[in-house]
């Protein structure tokens, strides 16, 4: 039996001038070389087939890679404004779900009170999402698809998986079109003070003030330091301090990780009180342990700021986003700022922004 | 131990290096010996070369050893070496040998015989570690067999045995220079050492082969450092680096950066050495290579991170089965790092593994900064103070032991002997600043290669120590001259300074001179008064302390104040005035404070400040709070210049300024809108001047301005990514530079070479008081490069600077100069401009970004 005639028994595929194709596409990777050639050829030249092979493509690279890869590599125009269900899943508060931070459950009401679906799936997502995962208007994801990486990212598999039946159903819908109105394009970005030089130092965030309100901290602690030439891994080592000019701090917690953005995702970082810290940064540079610095920021609780941020978050796109983006900014909390940029699609503009580096 | 000892004694085997943190466990830094014949025997093990080369080796052999019909084989896998890899000097080899008789290559070849044996009794006596009379017996039949074999191969046809032969001894001759004292190797005889290996090289080029250069380029090497001839061991520690590179040799590569790293060591230059390591690392790993996995571990313990440095040297331990003189480095080492990260437990385990294994000094040293880390003062005092004891220690080991004694009669309160003892310390140190030869580097092409044998050698401690001891001995004008004399030495070409001309500096500001020494534990600060008097004290924050205050006030400085972005404005005054009452105590406060209420209107205090305050927004404090003067003019010094503090310039000398600035890009655009504001605002003012703006603000223009003797108002970027081909690093350094149009610019090494001896210049740019830190020199960068070509005055920026906020600061700053009539101060002006500035609504980081650094 040739692969064609153990095709999947149904699948979406209005609009495409090869059905027969098309079928295969959310099981590509049974296919044979020339099968998967053919495929990839059509949807080449296919305006239905195209961006769902690439959401494939995306997704397998994901699966292959991790959350990194499919985040960065996301064209500007793809769909991807959605939250992914395990998002939406914290959001809706279901058993196991983690802890967001403000800024995420901030980002994620926006977009809820927005999209129809995710709103819908929110209700359905109550419950983590079985694995393996049923796709909707398409055939349950076969067992028999075992190559050993599932098994080893079963997890994300899952998330990747739903994520992509929200992408792949989001064309036509009333959430698309919300978010193509989003607009990033427009949103305005703050800009810089104009300085002679650069003088930013290796430490980049955070710096100066993080937010926090009743629940913790507005946004994920990340440490962004300046990437260094032959650095294999870098680590951040934070202790905390009664803010004097000569205060000793006490070692709280370290982060460690091969690209210079760090993400503290655990309990203790996630509540970090308010008051004064400092955070020291390392390279592994070729095997030899360099020291970048160190750096302090404060972590101030304002739940005005926050209570206003979550009224401005229910506005309508771009004035939202942007809005946030000032209000966050004007108030010092210029890495809780790019914090929430890093949740908008991407654009030159937010790209930009987010490439800016402090100078001094 | 004693051969141990006697390579802590020459140069190469000097460990020294910057002991700013834990000078109590310098002693350390006498034991890494990495020039030892043992180890870099060990290191100089055959590498995998690649197939290609194998192939065209084995068929070399075969030839040299009498199989004519591997010559079409040893062709054509040259030709291939050639062709494939860009090895063409194969072919030169091939060629070489293929026009030998067989005769002649049959003669060649046992002659190559006896030289491998010979080769490997002498790698074998490194392996196994022969040290002392042992070694020297076996060295001295070496030496003879070879000289021998050189004698008879060198009149052969095939005379490359003769080239090995000679280049053998070389390594024997420099081995004995490194182990043994400088006089022990006459004259004459380190010439014939040079000898043999410079006709080593000479016989491997006649022969075409470059691969086997390597090794007398090396010994060439190494004789030259033992010799003290620093600028010939850097010339073929270079040529030796660039050969192994080009032809695949990353064990004589390792070699020769080592040898930087040994170079860069004794100059006190600790950016040379890191530069060194780092390309060292881009091919080896610390688990491969103990000499540099104890660099860097010594590195990350002389700036003071002392669990990470214990961390790192546990991880790459030399192997139990290594050389014993590694496992003795392993545990000084390990063992100073956790007795300055408060271990004493862990560091007298590793220090009595030495003391029973090896004993000597090394042990003596260490276990005496143990003592006094324990504060069992008497008991180092025991260890230490027999004269017969100490006589029989390296020069550096007395030194350090001195600087010990010193600390521990200081702590007894003998306050006499502490003295003498320190004194001879310093003595030491100028030793060995004088052995240094070129020791005053700053008019050096390369600025930012200065390194200080104070800071790096002596320790910035014992001077704090000795400053602390006479100031409580009544001979307050000597501590604060010490504190001058030991620190930015450059800026006087090594002149002295006298008590004399340091009350002329304090008579020049109506407050008098305030001076620092930063020290590891603590710090020493001293105030001279107009009228001779000193006040001091002793400030419990040592240097890591003082750079992560002044790290965290620069923070606050530079942190929003707007109340909406602020959540603690009271932070920063409550933060400045903490800072200000701990690095001026009230001994000195309080001395400035009764100055100031007899002062006229807008005293001035001179600061000289050193150390991690040279970073300090120090224009930003409540000085007013302190001296109760609400317009005092702070003039900061980097060191006092030997010019002396002369006269202030007239008026009529500050009417015609060159003020250039706004450089365009390649497309014509300004970079820099405030610039123009600021330069017109300046002519203005200044009507005479000569105002260069735009694509005319080239690079030609800016030095023709250095080389005036006009004042200079500058108003650009300045950068830090230039990068300049080094002498003293195989890496390129970076250098910080103003930015001229069309993208070129003017580098502080232009600025060093062309000497501008103006009366004031205004650098407005970013951080133009920013710079490379050197330990007891400072930051080396263009307030440096202007001050010590004989600038007077420098307007300097303390962070990259607000385009607006420079532009009123440059305007506000021409204004208040112009109306002091007769005799503008430069520092009047710079405070009333700062003021200007507040007034006008600028934020902290816009008026508090500019210094004026000089004489005033």
């Amino acid at each position: 039996m040739t692969d064609r005639e153990r095709r999947p028994e149904a699948a979406p595929t209005g609009g495409c001038g090869r059905p027969d194709l098309a079928v295969w596409l959310p099981d590509w990777e049974t296919l044979d070389e020339a099968g998967q050639r053919e495929l990839a050829q059509h949807a080449d030249s296919c305006p239905r087939c195209g961006p769902k092979w690439q959401l494939v493509q995306r997704t397998d690279a994901f699966l292959e890679n991790g959350m990194g890869a499919l985040l960065t590599d996301s064209p500007a125009d793809a769909p991807a404004l959605c939250p992914s269900p395990d998002e939406l899943y914290d959001l809706g508060r279901g058993p196991g779900a983690r802890r967001l931070s403000e800024i995420e459950r901030v980002g994620l009401r926006a977009h809820v009170a927005a999209c129809a679906e995710c709103a819908a799936l929110i209700e359905t997502l109550r419950q983590r999402p079985p694995s393996p995962l049923l796709w909707r208007n398409a055939t349950p994801l076969r067992t028999g698809i075992s190559r050993r990486r599932w098994s080893v990212w079963a997890p994300l598999a899952a998330a990747a998986a739903l994520l992509a039946v929200l992408m792949w159903n989001n064309d036509e819908s009333a959430s698309r079109a919300v978010q193509r109105d989003v607009g990033v394009e427009r949103i305005r970005f703050p800009s810089a003070p104009l300085v002679r030089g650069d003088a930013g130092g290796a430490l980049w965030h955070p710096r100066e003030r993080l937010l926090a309100g009743p629940r913790g901290l507005f946004s994920e602690l990340e440490f962004e330091l300046a990437p260094r030439e032959r650095a294999q891994r870098y680590r951040a080592e934070l202790e905390r301090h009664d803010g004097a000019v000569f205060a000793q701090g006490e070692p709280l917690l370290a982060v460690e990780g091969a690209a210079p953005h760090l993400r503290a995702i655990d309990d203790q970082a996630r509540s970090l009180a308010p008051g004064h810290y400092t955070w020291e940064g390392w390279a592994e540079v070729d095997g030899l342990h360099t020291p970048l610095g160190r750096r302090d920021f404060e972590v101030v609780r304002d739940d005005q700021l926050i209570e206003e941020l979550e009224r401005r978050a229910s506005a309508p796109e771009p004035a939202r986003s942007e809005s946030i983006l000032h209000l966050l900014h004007g108030a010092g909390f210029e890495s809780d700022a790019r914090a929430f940029a890093r949740t908008l699609p991407a654009s030159p503009e937010r790209d930009a922004y987010l490439a800016r580096r402090p100078v001094r | 131990m004693a051969a141990l000892r006697a390579l802590s004694t020459e140069p190469g085997g000097w460990r020294a290096r910057r002991w700013r943190a834990a000078a109590s466990v310098f002693f350390v830094l006498l034991a890494l010996s990495a020039s030892g014949l043992a180890r870099a025997n060990r290191a100089v093990a055959p590498v995998q070369i690649g197939d290609d080369l194998r192939a065209f080796g084995e068929s070399l052999v075969a030839l040299r050893s009498g199989d004519t019909g591997a010559a079409s084989a040893l062709g054509e896998r040259a030709a291939r070496l050639c062709e494939h890899w860009g090895r063409c000097d194969a072919v030169e080899v091939a060629r070489f040998y293929l026009e030998l008789t067989p005769d002649e290559r049959s003669a060649g070849w046992r002659a190559e015989l006896e030289l491998r044996a010979l080769r490997e009794a002498v790698y074998e006596a490194g392996v196994t570690g022969l040290r002392g009379a042992d070694w020297e017996t076996e060295a001295a039949r070496l030496r003879a067999e070879l000289e021998s074999l050189a004698e008879r191969a060198q009149s052969q046809p095939d005379f490359t045995p003769a080239a090995g032969a000679r280049s053998l001894i070389a390594v024997l001759e420099a081995q004995a220079l490194e182990a043994g004292s400088r006089e022990e190797l006459d004259a004459k005889r380190r010439k014939r050492a040079r000898e043999q290996a410079q006709s080593s090289l000479e016989l491997y080029a006649r022969a075409g082969q470059r691969t086997p250069q390597l090794e007398p380029l090396w010994a060439l090497a190494r004789l030259e450092l033992a010799s003290g001839e620093r600028d010939g061991a850097r010339a073929h520690f270079a040529e030796c680096e660039r050969l192994a590179r080009s032809v695949g040799r990353d064990d004589y590569r390792e070699l020769a950066l080592q040898g930087f790293v040994t170079l860069a060591r004794l100059d006190g230059d600790v950016h040379a050495q890191e530069a060194a390591l780092l390309e060292l690392a881009s091919f080896r790993s610390p688990a491969q290579s103990w000499p540099m996995a104890r660099d860097w571990g010594a590195r990350l313990l002389s700036d003071d991170y002392a669990a990470e440095a214990a961390e790192f040297l546990e991880r790459y331990a030399p192997p139990q089965d290594s050389h014993a003189v590694d496992r003795e480095e392993w545990d000084l080492l390990i063992g100073s790092a956790r007795l300055r990260a408060g271990d004493s437990e862990g560091a007298r385990e590793h220090f009595e593994r030495v003391a029973s294994s090896a004993g000597g000094e090394l042990a003596v040293l260490a276990l005496a900064s143990l003592a006094l880390h324990e504060q069992r003062e008497f008991e180092a005092l025991e260890l230490l103070s027999s004269p017969d004891r100490l006589s029989s220690f390296s020069p550096l080991g007395r030194a350090r032991a001195q600087s010990l004694l010193g600390e521990a009669y200081a702590r007894t309160e003998q306050l006499e002997l502490a003295r003498e003892s320190l004194e001879q310390a310093c003595a030491a140190a100028a030793t060995w600043e004088r052995e240094r030869g070129a020791q005053f580097e700053l008019q050096s092409p390369l600025a930012r290669a200065a390194g200080s044998v104070v800071g790096e050698r002596l320790g910035l401690h014992t001077i704090a120590l000795l400053a602390d001891v006479l100031a409580r001995q009544g001979a307050g004008l000597e501590a604060v001259r010490l504190c001058e004399e030991w620190q930015s030495r450059s800026l006087r070409a090594g002149a002295e300074l006298s008590g004399a001309a340091l009350r002329e500096w304090a008579a020049a500001f109506e407050l008098g001179l305030v001076t620092w020494v930063v020290g590891a534990d603590f710090t020493f600060v001293a105030h001279l008064a107009p009228d001779g008097q000193v006040s001091h004290a002793r400030v419990r924050r040592g240097r890591r302390s003082l750079e992560d205050a002044v790290r965290r006030l620069r923070e606050l400085a530079l942190a929003p104040e707007s109340a909406a972005a602020s959540a603690s404005p009271s932070r920063w005054s409550q933060q400045a005035r903490a800072f200000l009452d701990e690095i001026v105590p009230p001994a000195i406060s309080s001395a400035m404070a009764r100055l100031s209420s007899s002062a006229g209107g807008a005293p001035r205090l001179l600061l000289s400040l050193h150390g991690p305050l040279e970073s300090a927004p120090l224009e930003a404090l409540p000085w007013e709070q302190l001296v109760g003067a609400e317009d005092l003019a702070l003039v900061t010094s980097i060191g006092l210049p030997g010019a002396g503090v002369g006269l202030r310039p007239a008026a009529d000398a500050l009417e015609q300024w060159n003020l250039l600035g706004g450089p365009v890009d390649a497309a014509g655009r300004e970079a820099l809108p405030g610039a123009r504001d600021e330069l017109a605002a300046a002519l203005a003012v200044r009507p005479k001047s000569t105002l260069v703006l735009g694509g005319a603000f080239d690079r030609e223009a800016l030095l023709a301005a250095l080389s005036s003797r006009s004042p200079l108002h500058l108003a650009t970027h300045l950068n830090g990514s230039v990068e300049a081909e080094s002498e003293r690093a195989p890496a390129a350094a970076t250098l910080t530079a103003f930015s001229v149009s069309g993208g070129a610019d003017v580098s502080v090494e232009d600025v060093a070479r062309l000497q501008p001896r103006l009366p004031l210049a205004v650098l407005s740019a970013c951080w133009t008081g920013g710079g490379q830190f050197v330990d007891a020199e400072g930051l080396l960068g263009m307030a440096r490069a202007f001050v010590g070509a004989g600038t007077r005055n420098v307007v300097v920026t303390l962070w990259p600077v607000d385009d607006a906020a420079a532009a009123e600061f440059g305007a506000a700053f021409h204004r208040a100069l112009h109306e002091q009539g007769e005799s503008p101060s430069a520092a009047r002006a710079c405070a009333a401009a700062r003021r200007r500035l507040r007034e006008l609504g600028f934020e902290r980081s816009g008026w508090a970004a500019f210094r004026l650094v000089g004489r005033d």
